[in-house]
């Protein structure tokens, strides 16, 4: 854990994953020319197909791909005009691939699926093995591992049936890496190692050097995973040999840079930093600006370890610099670590401290989607496991079926408990910023997706919470309940605890996102949250709703209210020691004024640095668009008004 | 008074063979059948005719409230006993108007549980304290009776002080709270009585003798 930290830091370049197909773009150009021109002399049959297929395929890799798709129709047409099925397929192929270079992942989904009917209905092996590659290829930018390694391997069986020919012994070193990189995305290494090593004594046989080259980078990187660092720098110093063979720049500079980092999980610093350096140097020959920015980052980070924080700190702001210029997270985060620790070094405390908040900003936002991709994945896999068993054990005994989803379900519980944590822990610290970038303009977007995917997140955690943890933990009641009387003294104590427990749960659901605002809406939910204050005792809450049945709110709308008031509310009961809460929505024309006051100890607001309960509030309602004005003094409570056009 | 036959429905397997095996040894009650879901629960009890049903609120494929609506409009006999998580008056309203007698909550225990059990076959109600404190404390959002009524504290003194011919610089500084509140709030009241301006608000105070 500790080394995948250090990891980050320095800025892991995960190249060389994939074996895509690549051509260089100058070279088309000719190439489309002369192809158009024999296009012009040939009548409509398989052989117009065919040109039109390699004409599709120039025109996309120049990257026109909107000329190329309607190539791609063309040919698809004539295609199913001839009645020619192998070209039909291959026109299906291409128009996957420019779907897929335009990012556009499902659709070229489907088309990659049509082409694979065409060829299976034509019995082209080799075309079904690529279709699977390709429909892998989708699956593995989608994040659906288990998938992708299903099409690889189906694509790897094929190729090792014909068995015969260059091109197919190409394909199948292929398959076996990009079965090694999906088992090394699920870390799954010793698997990804194995196919890794198959591909790379292909590639050897085959005399295929660039193939080589990134199969020996691909089992560095495994093995730096599994902390094997002699084996790893083996690996990455014959990836570097043949790469200078054939002149690779791009790839030297990055398994420099990769050998920098063996070195410097293994406290090596005068060895990492002379890789960086070397790296840094071919980035900047090359103009990469990525490679020359994670190059200097790392720089950064080796010397504020050798404790030189005066020179660190000039690399990480060239680093810093460029990874605000690419809007590069990863590299503003490790640009921002290495500040801080330089800084806090130089005893420049005020920036140190800065430069953490940000750290933690960035650090955040990408284990944030981290999180959310792993939840995916656990449910990509679980869904597709479940596929598989139900294919497989259609016939095996009920109880071992059902024994299986117990533990599946207690795993994901614990997966699901761990979330949640993560999630709250993460939310908290993602709100401190949320106001900053409320007032950039330009992430206003960005805010409205944080703030419905936030909601959106809430109500599942909610729920899952609700469901499998709440009844787990009544179910677990009532069996510690079965037990004989005589047990009592000793079942007393876990029964109170899970009480504390299911209340603590509800609380928390009820927090995150009470049922009766996404069933009921506003209002009930509100009438809800008051009388649930209420009830705990400490204060009254009054709730006064007027002319709201005058218009009606988006839902979205209807939820920033709500935390609106939550959060005042909150705020009231954690600092104000109030005894008396009036929530007031009041209706009047064309807006709605919410105004909350309390009868608390009040504050000084031109002397007290607002809290992130009241920054919230002030984003939520500009959000809304509304006035917000927020009044108190010491010793006579508070009143916080919002004014929102509706 | 012989055993008291009970079906239970809730989509938890886990809870339903919890329930079961709390329900086993004690004396006076059966469990005669359970139900993952709403209409499996009305199909149950078709076959069974227990006297008590013990559902959850939310169900697949037809919840508990609906569920419940249908018996009780068949078999009116029947007794039904609302055990779940949410304690949400929204819930507890519905399941009332579709005719349950009882609602309590997950973490009941076992000794309540059985004695709720009895009282409600016995022909009560009975709701948990939990319950009963949410639905007590729930807010109507229909105005009060009086347009006096729907003013709040604050608002009756603002409003006083309107009438008294003071500006809203002069309340706020009088209340400790900025203008800006101050006309908030004055704006609230006219919008809550539906009146238009001061001179109006200044009758209304007068003929409600809110001039303290």
């Amino acid at each position: 854990m500790i080394n995948r930290q250090a990891n980050r830091r320095t800025g892991k370049t995960f190249l060389f994953l994939l074996t895509l197909f690549c051509f260089p773009a100058f070279a088309q150009k000719a190439k489309i020319d002369s192809l158009r021109n024999v296009l012009k002399t040939q009548k409509e049959d398989t052989n117009k197909v065919n040109t039109l297929v390699l004409l599709t395929r120039a025109v996309m890799l120049t990257g026109q791909y909107d000329s190329a798709m309607i190539w791609g129709e063309q040919t698809k047409a004539l295609a199913e005009k001839i009645g020619y099925k192998k070209g039909l397929g291959n026109a299906y192929n291409n128009i996957g691939n420019i779907y897929l270079s335009k990012g556009e992942l499902d659709e070229s989904q489907k088309q990659h699926s049509k082409s694979m009917e065409v060829q299976q209905e034509i019995n082209n092996l080799p075309g079904v093995a690529s279709s699977h590659n390709n429909l892998g290829n989708i699956c593995l930018y989608k994040g659906n591992y288990p998938e992708a390694l299903d099409h690889y391997l189906s694509a790897k069986k094929i190729y090792e049936q014909i068995k015969t020919g260059k091109m197919i012994r190409t394909n199948l070193a292929s398959a076996y890496n990009n079965i090694g990189s999906v088992y090394l995305l699920q870390n799954n290494y010793a698997a990804a190692d194995s196919n890794y090593r198959s591909g790379l004594a292909l590639r050897l046989e085959l005399g295929d050097k660039h193939g080589a080259a990134a199969s020996y980078g691909n089992i560095g990187l495994v093995n730096y995973m599994l902390h094997k660092y002699d084996e790893a720098l083996k690996n990455h110093r014959a990836s570097l040999k043949i790469k200078e063979e054939i002149e690779d720049k791009p790839g030297i500079a990055a398994t420099y840079g990769n050998i920098g980092t063996v070195y410097f999980d293994q406290g090596k610093y005068a060895e990492a930093l002379v890789n960086f350096f070397a790296s840094e140097k071919l980035g900047l020959e090359l103009g990469n600006q990525e490679t020359v920015a994670n190059a200097y980052s790392n720089i950064g980070q080796t010397y504020v370890r050798l404790h030189k924080p005066a020179e660190a700190r000039a690399y990480l702001e060239k680093s810093l610099a460029i990874g605000k210029e690419l809007g590069h997270v990863q590299i503003l985060k490790n640009s921002y670590d290495g500040l801080a620790r330089a800084d806090s070094a130089l005893g420049n405390w005020q920036a140190a401290l800065e430069e953490q908040k940000l750290f933690t900003f960035y650090r955040d936002s990408i284990l944030n989607q981290e999180n959310t991709q792993k939840i995916t994945q656990a449910q990509m896999n679980y869904e597709f496991q479940k596929k598989q068993t139900a294919a497989q054990e259609a016939q095996a005994k009920k109880d071992a079926v059902r024994s299986v989803i117990t533990w599946s379900g207690i795993g994901a519980l614990v997966l699901l408990f761990l979330a949640v944590l993560l999630f709250i822990n993460r939310s908290k610290l993602k709100q401190k910023h949320r106001h900053q970038e409320e007032l950039n303009k330009k992430q206003k977007e960005q805010a409205d997706a944080v703030m419905e995917t936030q909601e959106q997140e809430r109500k599942r955690i909610a729920e899952d919470l609700h469901d499998s943890l709440g009844h787990l933990l009544s179910t677990v009641k009532m069996n510690l309940q079965t037990f004989p009387s005589e047990y009592k003294p000793l079942t007393e104590n876990p029964l109170n605890l899970l009480n504390q427990a299911s209340e603590e749960i509800r609380n928390i659901t009820f927090n995150l996102m009470p049922r009766t605002l996404e069933e009921g809406g506003l209002v009930p939910a509100l009438n809800e949250l008051a009388s649930k204050v209420t009830n705990a005792g400490r204060v009254k809450v009054l709730l006064h709703v007027h002319g709201m049945d005058r218009f009606t709110l988006e839902k979205q709308s209807q939820f920033n209210i709500y935390r609106i008031v939550q959060e005042a509310v909150n705020n009231i009961l954690k600092h104000a020691d109030a005894s008396e809460i009036t929530i007031q929505l009041i209706g009047q024309d064309d807006h709605l004024r919410i105004m909350i006051e309390d009868d608390g100890k009040g504050f000084d607001p031109g002397q007290q640095k607002s809290g992130r309960g009241l920054k919230n509030i002030v984003t939520r309602s500009l959000w809304l668009k509304g006035n917000i004005n927020i009044d108190s003094h010491p010793g006579r409570g508070t009143t916080i008004t919002t004014e929102i056009p509706v | 008074m012989g055993t008291i036959r009970i079906l239970i429905a809730d989509d938890h397997r886990v809870f339903i063979d919890g329930m079961k095996a709390l329900l086993k040894d004690v004396p006076g009650l059966e469990v005669v059948g359970e139900a993952e879901n709403g209409q499996k629960l009305i199909e149950q009890v078709e076959v069974h005719r227990p006297q008590l049903v013990l559902t959850d609120v939310q169900m697949p494929v037809m919840d508990g409230i609906e569920a419940t609506r249908e018996i009780h409009k068949r078999y009116p006999e029947i007794k039904i006993i609302v055990l779940t998580m949410m304690n949400e008056s929204m819930f507890i309203k519905k399941m009332l108007e579709a005719g349950a007698s009882g609602y309590i909550l997950k973490t009941v225990d076992k000794d309540e549980l059985i004695r709720v059990i009895h009282k409600v076959a016995a022909g009560e109600k009975h709701f948990s304290e939990e319950v009963t404190a949410q639905l007590l404390n729930n807010f109507s959002e229909k105005s009060a009776p009086g347009p006096a009524d729907s003013l709040t504290k604050r608002e009756k003194e603002i409003l006083a002080l309107i009438a008294q011919g003071l500006t809203d610089k002069e309340i706020a500084e009088k209340v400790f709270l900025s203008a800006l509140t101050v006309i908030s709030h004055r704006k609230n009241i006219l919008s809550k009585l539906g009146l238009k301006n001061k001179v109006e608000l200044t009758r209304f105070a007068i003929e409600h003798k809110l001039l303290s």
